[in-house]
């Protein structure tokens, strides 16, 4: 058993711990370099192995530096660490905030028994505590020690992680109530609709017949057909190579795109336990994913043009994200997402988690018409310095100043649009942040959720009373644009309030 | 059962705008521009060094994109120097019952409030510079990405000590008040 209330060391076994952290890193960037120099300088073997060795001893006595500072305490509330070098950090966890704790054995450390302790707190990667080279009896009574001093969520910690493990075992289907699906044509209509960018990609590859820096690309694929077309002066003449060209990109991408889509979402559903969900997703590779309700943070609805058109949303619920046992929990696992929801059940999605009702008809508090000025002003000093490059330097024709004057006008157009969209409203202590450009894009997340606010005011802003926040939750943060500062203000004080005045919930 | 429901003046709710702040240790600002000349000082010999003994480097930088480019970076060391200490010396920060706020920023002011029932653990760190000085950080993790971290630089070393120990005394009295709740 550990003695409390007194600093203790790790074991010197400690020291190959941290070896074998950085030798990896070693290893593979000295290859790396000797692969690349072997084809230029030649066959420097000699000087790697010197240099390999030199490093491995460099690595050696670094490790020895790190067991000699570190010191861990296992207090009567908090698990303090003392550790660095040249930069010493204490770091106080108190046992309230421990989330995970994992007890991990190396194939190396398995013949003396020992094994390393990580205790991590909700989220971040660096918020983590690690004592490495623990005896097994003294990190079981660590641990134990921990969990008999927690408070009576300590039972949940690690049943809780478990079942929250996404992407582990399939959890089982049956006693609860499907609440929600997706049939194949509402995935391949998100395959269809997921197309936007592959449609820029489509668009430009069509455009790049009409600049003069590629001519000789497209006639090398199409010579016969563009070199009739661009002999001619006429704008008009030129369409048909964008339309062709716009086609058949989009044509052989949208296939892709449906096939992948139908085998990530095939037989999406969704299904209610308790204070659970279940979401059931896949064709070939079948995934059970559960989440507790509590651990949603926010919940994202996006729109592009395309789900604009057929009244289509996307809905991503975002969670905490933080390192499972393995280290390698997937970025993509911390977000739950209902590929194309019609914009008609959302009320029915959301109330699931954050009751709001009808986002479409709540009243939002608009961004200034400054963001508006701001964007565009920016913007066309932009497009403005091109058209200057392009006249003089590239002696273009007046021509492309009209394309690149077309292209202004419509940016402006879509800068409006996303001025118009952007606001931000209160209801039911669950903050809506509104935005897009033709689609509507909603960012939702109950004040409870919030851990910093921001209040950011440049110069000019100041000048005009308007500020913008940043609200962080712990899956993110998002930003409220242009709002008068009374709001702005008045808004972070509530926030705040709320926070501080629940804190016990 | 007790039940209560008053309205709440937001006019009456504590106002972050009106807080007070405190600076961050006076020498702080001329501590981090005397390193950063120091950072500059290792350039300008290095650089002395290349034109003495490298032919190449001697005859690039006396053509006209050379020269051009040694301009450019003079000009943009030069604004950055006074920058730093300036924007270092806006910084502040202040502790209120319930949360801290730090304040900065020279041209985009911003000030972050954190909660401190919101603060996961806290972090101390001192470099050899700071030791010397008997200067800290104090780094407040909150859950959920590292964009969340909050981070006091410049303070002194007992003022970040006391800090942390009021987050612990406040995260403490919070378990327990949880505590008495679920008991009921």
């Amino acid at each position: 058993m550990t003695a409390e209330f007194e600093w203790q060391r790790i074991s010197r076994w400690s020291v190959l711990y941290y070896a074998m952290g950085s030798s990896g890193k070693l290893i593979s960037t000295l290859a790396g370099i000797y692969i690349v120099t072997a084809f230029t300088i030649g066959n420097a073997l000699q000087y790697f192995v010197a240099l390999g060795i030199l490093s491995a001893l460099l690595i050696v006595a670094w490790s020895a530096m790190r067991y000699s500072c570190f010191r861990y305490l296992i207090g009567n509330d908090s698990i303090q660490i003392r550790r660095g070098i040249f930069y010493r950090s204490q770091i106080n966890m108190q046992f309230e905030r421990i989330q995970n704790i994992t007890l991990q054995e190396s194939f190396y450390f398995r013949w003396l028994g020992m094994t390393t302790m990580h205790v991590d707190s909700a989220g971040a990667q660096g918020n983590e505590i690690v004592l490495p080279c623990l005896a097994q009896d003294i990190a079981n009574s660590i641990r134990q020690t921990i969990l008999s001093k927690m408070n009576s969520r300590s039972s949940q910690v690690l049943p809780s992680i478990d079942s929250d493990n996404i992407g582990s075992e399939a959890s089982s289907r049956a006693n609860k109530d499907l609440i929600y699906r997706r049939s194949i044509g509402d995935i391949a209509i998100y395959g269809l609709t997921n197309l936007k960018s592959l449609v820029a990609i489509g668009l430009l590859i069509g455009l790049l017949g009409y600049t003069p820096f590629s001519i000789e690309v497209l006639m090398d694929y199409l010579p016969d057909f563009v070199e009739s077309r661009t002999a001619r002066a006429s704008l008009f003449s030129r369409f048909d190579v964008l339309i062709i060209g716009f086609a058949v990109a989009v044509s052989i991408i949208a296939v892709f795109s449906v096939f992948g889509s139908i085998v990530k979402y095939f037989n999406f559903s969704i299904y209610r336990k308790e204070d659970s969900l279940l979401i059931h997703q896949g064709l070939f590779h079948q995934r059970d994913i559960q989440v507790r309700k509590s651990r949603i943070q926010s919940i994202h609805i996006r729109q592009n043009f395309l789900e604009y058109l057929i009244h289509r949303v996307n809905v991503t619920f975002e969670q905490i994200h933080f390192d499972s046992q393995s280290g390698n929990q997937e970025n993509a696992e911390s977000k739950i997402f209902i590929p194309s929801a019609k914009s008609s059940e959302l009320a029915f999605i959301l109330n699931e988690y954050f009751p709001v009702g009808d986002i479409s008809k709540l009243t939002f508090e608009p961004a200034n018409i400054r963001y508006f000025f701001k964007q565009a002003l920016v913007y066309s000093t932009l497009y403005f310095l091109l058209g200057m490059t392009l006249y003089i330097i590239y002696d273009i024709r007046t021509l492309y100043i009209a394309y690149i004057l077309v292209l202004f006008f419509v940016h402006i157009f879509l800068i409006f649009s996303h001025w118009k969209k952007s606001g931000i409203t209160l209801k039911n202590e669950i903050v809506i942040i509104r935005k897009g450009i033709v689609g509507v894009e909603y960012t939702i997340f109950p004040i409870s959720k919030l851990q910093v606010v921001d209040h950011i005011q440049s110069i000019p802003m100041m000048r005009k009373k308007l500020s913008s926040i940043v609200f962080h939750t712990a899956s993110g943060a998002t930003r409220a644009k242009y709002l008068s500062n009374e709001h702005a203000i008045t808004l972070i004080d509530y926030c705040v309030y709320f926070i501080e005045s629940n804190a016990n919930s | 059962m007790d039940f209560e429901n008053k309205e709440i003046d937001v006019k009456d709710l504590p106002q972050f705008s009106r807080i007070k702040f405190y600076s961050l240790q006076k020498r702080f600002p001329l501590i981090r521009l005397c390193v950063l000349l120091v950072v500059y000082l290792v350039l300008v010999i290095v650089v002395v060094f290349s034109l003495t003994f490298s032919e190449i480097f001697r005859v690039s930088a006396f053509t006209i994109e050379g020269l051009l480019l040694t301009f450019f970076i003079l000009l943009l060391l030069s604004v950055f120097a006074p920058f730093l200490y300036l924007s270092t010396k806006a910084m502040g920060y202040a502790v209120r019952e319930h949360d801290i706020v730090l304040k900065s920023g020279l041209f985009w002011k911003k000030k972050s409030i954190q909660p401190l029932a919101r603060i996961q653990h806290v972090e101390i760190t001192c470099g050899p510079i700071d030791k010397h000085f008997g200067l800290a950080n104090l780094r407040l993790f909150s859950a959920g990405t590292n964009k969340s971290s909050f981070r006091i630089p410049g303070i002194e070393y007992r003022y970040a000590t006391q800090i942390k120990q009021f987050i612990s005394d406040y995260q403490k009295s919070l378990a327990k008040g949880r505590n008495i709740e679920s008991s009921f």
